[in-house]
């Protein structure tokens, strides 16, 4: 009896499983084969092109005032903000009066904290003046000529402004506005504004929000002023959501300068994406296991700017546009992909960029390269709020400079009969 | 091998792989014996009189009345070599079957048993020099799965002295193939490797054998089995085919000595057969199984005797390691009793094994075996 149960409780300790070998290997593992192959891809890049205009009007997160001087660095720009639905009248009693009389007028600002915005945070040290100019920017042009837009930043049409010493930048701000200006624009029914910042320093200011326009307006047989409050809209906003509410947007007044011949830029003012288009080997997309995949980059030093040390990631997406042609649109839709796919750079630095690519290619399996060209975009993640821009030598450049990729795979493993 | 959860499938539970990195799991697999466990105290020898062995469908007719049966047999093995020393713990469940008589002298019964067992897993670990990242990783392959025996069997007494039985065999079956590769890049750069592979088998034999009292102290059992062919399949391709080997196997018992059965068998298999099944880097043995054993009447304890087994078995196992041929020489003991007023026996066998090739790979495995017969 003893014997049985001590053969039950020896049994029962089998029911954990562990087989794992290995230490005889390979004297006693003839299938233990794992070949991991390193190549080198040269020639791979088929078309490579910075493409300038991001991010899209309307689509920022905030608006970055900022203002550089320096000797290539002369960037300036300005924050638009559209009132387009702005009553004309005032009621009285059941009836109803135009607009005859604006007392004042004030446009309230929020400022991003410097707690959340970490480039703009070594300004707000600065002890110099800076000043919030606010112009009316109105124009019969379309919505989409910012060149009109911009035309329209001149002292005849500057309606407002705000001066404070950059170190004391308080939270809210408002802007006193032209009353005169105003009192036209309300009797049309609209406003557009837009806001720069001018200061002796280079110097940003991260508009987090407009949040309201007020003023004070009287009419006809009305004693008193009325007042009226009206949040940024914009009669452009697309219904279907194809175009971005412009109800507010950046414009760059002036930008960084044109990249050498050469290279790919990235980021800078507009912001630019460098669209790098791959041709990989079919077999190494569809019948091998790419275990590590990178496409190396040269960076070519950009220096003698305000912010050429300051360090900003930069990401290499893939593109989930499916037009071959349109390398605009190409640029404009990515998404990331898991693994190392960020780089974090100065504009000054130089050497050899290597953005991880592993995660891509199960990506790219998945559909054919007719239907999905192989695109990696490149982008600085603060497109559009900092002038830093990254230049990679492109496909033109030399040939040990161009991009390349390194690629380890690990065929299929002949693992079936023994 | 069977694996633990058979209950759930019997398909599954005929998921046998070749095992690699021992000398007992080469090939297409280890060869539990298809014998139960108290043959398998007595080294094998009384296998061909066993009903509830797999061995000879004569040997059904000693069910007597119908039953169900099931047995469970962990190893707990040792693979040495020149360099390296590692330890396994198996889960088998190599035996279930079931039969029911009819009349006095008719018996059918079926039973799954497990042909070859490929079931083992190795890891190795190395580096690789990813451009200027010298990156540590494991790999490990990984194989479960059989090739199980399912028999329907009948069987026949002719006469006190001599018994018939005749055996339908079908040969089912999968191996569950996988490879990873894990590397240990924190970074996350390096995309782990995985791949994943089944192969179904199918195949068909038949079996015949007798069981023979030629003298009131003397039995005589011989039987054989024919094999047809035996497919290799992965993903509706046949990959290979080969022929099941045939089998022959005689066992010679003596009943002389008073409580006490002295037996001795002989078993032959060519298992190179099985060569066309696999690649060409495959060796496969034609090997005998030897058994010399003896059940002798023990204490009686709770009303019922206890019998006491001991054996001897030296076999060739199927498949050669790096070339090589791997015997197998054991000893074993056992014992059992009845339990639940008779209606039940619990056996219970420890047998001890060495395994030897020629390159210098040595193995070691103590296998337990308990096996249960309900007769109700």
């Amino acid at each position: 009896m003893l014997l049985a149960a001590i053969t039950v409780v020896v049994a029962a300790g089998a029911c954990s499983e562990d087989f794992t070998g290995g230490g005889a290997c390979p004297l006693l593992c003839p299938e233990s084969g794992v070949e991991i192959i390193n190549d080198t891809l040269d020639a791979v890049v088929v078309l490579d092109s910075s493409v300038r205009g991001f991010p899209l009007p309307g689509t920022e997160s905030r608006l970055t005032l900022l203002q550089r001087f320096g000797s290539g660095d002369t960037v300036i720009t300005a924050g638009i903000v559209r009132f387009d639905f702005i009553p004309k009248t005032l009621p009285i009693g059941a009836d109803s009066a135009l607009v005859a009389k604006v007392d004042s007028a004030e446009l309230r600002l929020s400022i991003a904290s410097a707690q959340l915005d970490s480039f703009s945070r070594r300004d707000t040290l600065k002890r110099v003046p800076v000043t919030i100019d606010v112009y009316d920017v109105d124009t019969a042009a379309s919505d989409f000529d910012t060149a009109a837009v911009r035309a329209r930043f001149r002292p005849s049409t500057l309606i407002g402004s705000y001066t404070v010493r950059r170190d004391s930048l308080p939270d809210s701000v408002f802007v006193r506005l032209d009353t005169a200006a105003v009192r036209a624009r309300v009797q049309e029914g609209r406003l557009r504004v837009g806001l720069r910042i001018r200061s002796d320093s280079s110097m940003q200011v991260p508009v987090a929000a407009i949040n309201f326009l007020r003023f004070w307006a009287r009419a006809p047989g009305l004693d008193t002023a009325v007042l009226r409050t009206v949040g940024p809209s914009s009669s452009s906003t697309g219904e279907g959501g194809d175009l971005p509410a412009l109800d507010r947007y950046l414009i760059v007044l002036r930008g960084t300068p044109a990249p050498p011949p050469q290279v790919l830029a990235v980021g800078g003012l507009p912001a630019q994406r460098g669209y790098i288009r791959l041709s990989l080997p079919s077999n190494l997309v569809d019948s091998v296991t790419v275990v590590r995949a990178a496409l190396v980059l040269t960076q070519a030093p950009v220096r003698g700017r305000t912010d050429d040390t300051v360090r900003t990631p930069i990401q290499a997406n893939v593109s989930i546009a499916r037009d071959l042609l349109d390398i605009g649109r190409a640029s404009l839709l990515v998404r990331s992909t898991p693994g190392l796919f960020e780089q974090t750079r100065a504009p000054s630095d130089s050497g050899l960029v290597r953005f991880e690519l592993a995660g891509t290619i199960p990506f790219w399996r998945r559909t054919p390269e007719a239907e999905l060209p192989r695109v990696i975009v490149l982008r600085s993640s603060r497109e559009g709020e900092f002038p830093s821009e990254f230049h990679f030598y492109s496909s033109e450049a030399p040939a040990h400079l161009r991009p390349r990729v390194e690629i380890s795979y690990i065929p299929r493993v002949d693992f079936s009969l023994p | 091998m069977i694996r633990p959860h058979w209950l759930l499938s019997l398909l599954a539970l005929a998921s046998p792989l070749a095992a690699q990195g021992t000398l007992s799991t080469q090939g297409f697999g280890y060869h539990p014996g298809q014998i139960s466990s108290r043959a398998r105290a007595t080294g094998g020898a009384l296998g061909e009189f066993d009903p509830t062995s797999a061995l000879n469908p004569a040997a059904l007719a000693w069910w007597e009345r119908s039953g169900v049966m099931l047995e469970y047999a962990p190893e707990f093995r040792r693979v040495t070599t020149a360099d390296s020393r590692e330890s396994a713990t198996i889960a088998r469940f190599p035996l279930s079957g079931a039969a029911i008589a009819f009349g006095g002298r008719t018996i059918v019964g079926v039973t799954l048993s497990t042909f070859l067992d490929r079931t083992w897993e190795t890891a190795q670990r190395g580096t690789h020099q990813f451009a200027d990242d010298l990156i540590p990783y494991e790999v490990e392959f990984r194989s479960a799965g059989a090739i199980n025996d399912l028999r329907l069997a009948g069987a026949w007494t002719a006469s006190n002295a001599l018994r018939v039985g005749l055996g339908a065999h079908v040969f089912v079956g999968s191996n569950r193939l996988d490879v990873f590769t894990r590397f240990s890049d924190t970074l996350g750069r390096v995309a782990d490797f995985g791949q994943r592979s089944r192969i179904s088998y199918s195949g068909a034999a038949a079996s015949a054998g007798i069981d023979w009292r030629p003298l009131r102290s003397i039995g005589v059992a011989v039987s054989g089995r024919l094999g047809g062919t035996l497919r290799a399949v992965r993903n509706d391709t046949t990959l290979s085919t080969a022929d099941i080997p045939m089998r022959l196997g005689v066992g010679l018992a003596y009943t002389g000595l008073r409580g006490a059965v002295i037996a001795a068998s002989g078993e032959w298999q060519d298992w190179s057969k099985l060569d066309g099944l696999g690649s060409a880097q495959l060796t496969t043995f034609d090997g005998w199984d030897y058994g010399l054993g003896a059940e002798l009447r023990g204490p009686r304890w709770f009303g019922g005797e206890v019998p006491l087994r001991l054996g001897v078995r030296r076999r060739t196992l199927p498949f050669g390691a790096a070339g090589a041929e791997v015997e197998e020489t054991s000893v074993s003991g056992g014992w059992g009793f009845t339990i639940a007023g008779g209606r039940a026996v619990a056996d219970f066998g420890l047998a001890r094994a060495s395994r030897t090739a020629e390159g210098g790979a040595r193995e070691r495995a103590t296998t337990l075996s308990i096996g249960l017969i309900v007769r109700p």
